[in-house]
């Protein structure tokens, strides 16, 4: 499994396969309802005119360049969930992370992900690392997240 | 057991576990003075200026309340269908338990109730009452029990809670665990 983090690829080129032309850049990522995987990736654009590339259209997900499949094509957002997204209003970056119990765990500082699937791995977070596991749901006004057993923290 | 006064529960943000969205806030605690039970909570929208809820949320649905936000596991835990549940609507009516005496069943005088304490975490209910003594110069906690007489002036602490009186919050959360373990309630 590959990784990368958010703060990492922000800015990476994302390039269609088959005419090789740039058709934007990571800007940002929609995630599900539950933070656990990512559903499209932000590209291009601002709010309303914001536009997305979803997960099934990258063929690879490079150190350098995210590669779009042929024919694939960026979309225009369709949803209130992909609008909160692009908005910033639900971002993981920066998110305040509350457990289960209603125990802050400060806020989110990078999301590291599998670069092959699109699954979140681990949630670091000024308090220590949250693995993909705990993670309950992401809203706009937190991460919910499971509580820390002793045997699911390394 | 982690134990919080049901005072600082006003304000808190109520959170969907299902979304991660804050669904409301802590307007005010609901407690029911004669069984010494923590009824519900009622709220106010989000926000600077937002107004107060019509909606209310019971403490049997909520799923744990912490330091930091009342959590709940999806908003359809706040009722409002408009039907206020019954101990909920009885909140004028409820015997009210703060400046009450607390007095021990062998005649001191333990001090005012000056709050209630919460256990925090998952089923969250009423524990105690924190106490300040005449003088204002000490606090103390006594823990909640069935066996406490309540007329409105007064309660008398049963001298089985004698023993687990304790000045200082943290000491206090062990004590409650203690009193209200297994064996102890099969003593009563």
């Amino acid at each position: 499994m590959t990784t990368d983090t958010f703060r990492n690829v922000e800015g990476r080129k994302v390039v269609a396969s088959d005419t090789a032309e740039s058709i934007g850049s990571v800007k940002g990522f929609v995630l599900d309802a539950g933070g656990r995987t990512i559903e499209a990736i932000h590209v291009d654009g601002h709010g309303r005119r914001a536009m997305i590339l979803a997960w099934p259209a990258v063929q690879a997900f490079g150190a350098d360049v995210v590669m779009a499949n042929a024919g694939a094509d960026r979309s225009t957002i369709d949803s209130d969930h992909q609008k909160a997204a692009v908005k910033g209003v639900v971002a993981m970056l920066g998110t305040r992370v509350l457990t289960v119990e209603g125990h802050e765990l400060g806020t989110v500082d990078d999301v590291e992900f599998d670069t092959g699937s699109g699954a979140v791995v681990r949630v670091t977070t000024n308090h220590g690392p949250v693995d993909a596991h705990r993670l309950r749901s992401l809203g706009s006004y937190a991460l919910v997240v499971d509580e820390a057993t002793p045997s699911t923290e390394r | 057991m982690n134990l919080i006064r049901a005072r600082d529960v006003m304000g808190l943000p109520v959170v969907s576990i299902a979304s991660g969205e804050d669904v409301a806030e802590v307007r005010d605690v609901v407690y029911d003075g004669e069984a010494h039970r923590l009824v519900g909570f009622t709220l106010n929208k989000r926000g600077m200026f937002a107004g107060r809820l019509k909606a209310v949320l019971a403490t049997g649905s909520v799923t744990a309340i912490g330091p930091d936000a009342v959590m709940i596991d999806a908003e359809s835990a706040i009722d409002d269908s408009g039907e206020r549940t019954a101990g909920l609507d009885d909140l004028g009516a409820a015997r009210p338990v703060i400046g009450n005496r607390v007095l021990s069943a062998d005649g001191n005088d333990l001090g005012e109730v000056v709050a209630v304490i919460v256990s925090t975490g998952e089923e969250p209910c009423a524990v105690g009452y924190e106490l300040q003594s005449s003088d204002r110069a000490d606090t103390s906690f006594v823990p909640i029990s069935a066996q406490m007489a309540l007329s409105g002036e007064n309660l008398v602490l049963p001298a089985a809670a004698t023993a687990f009186v304790r000045n200082d919050l943290a000491g206090f959360g062990a004590a409650i665990a203690a009193y209200r373990s297994p064996e102890m309630e099969n003593d009563q």
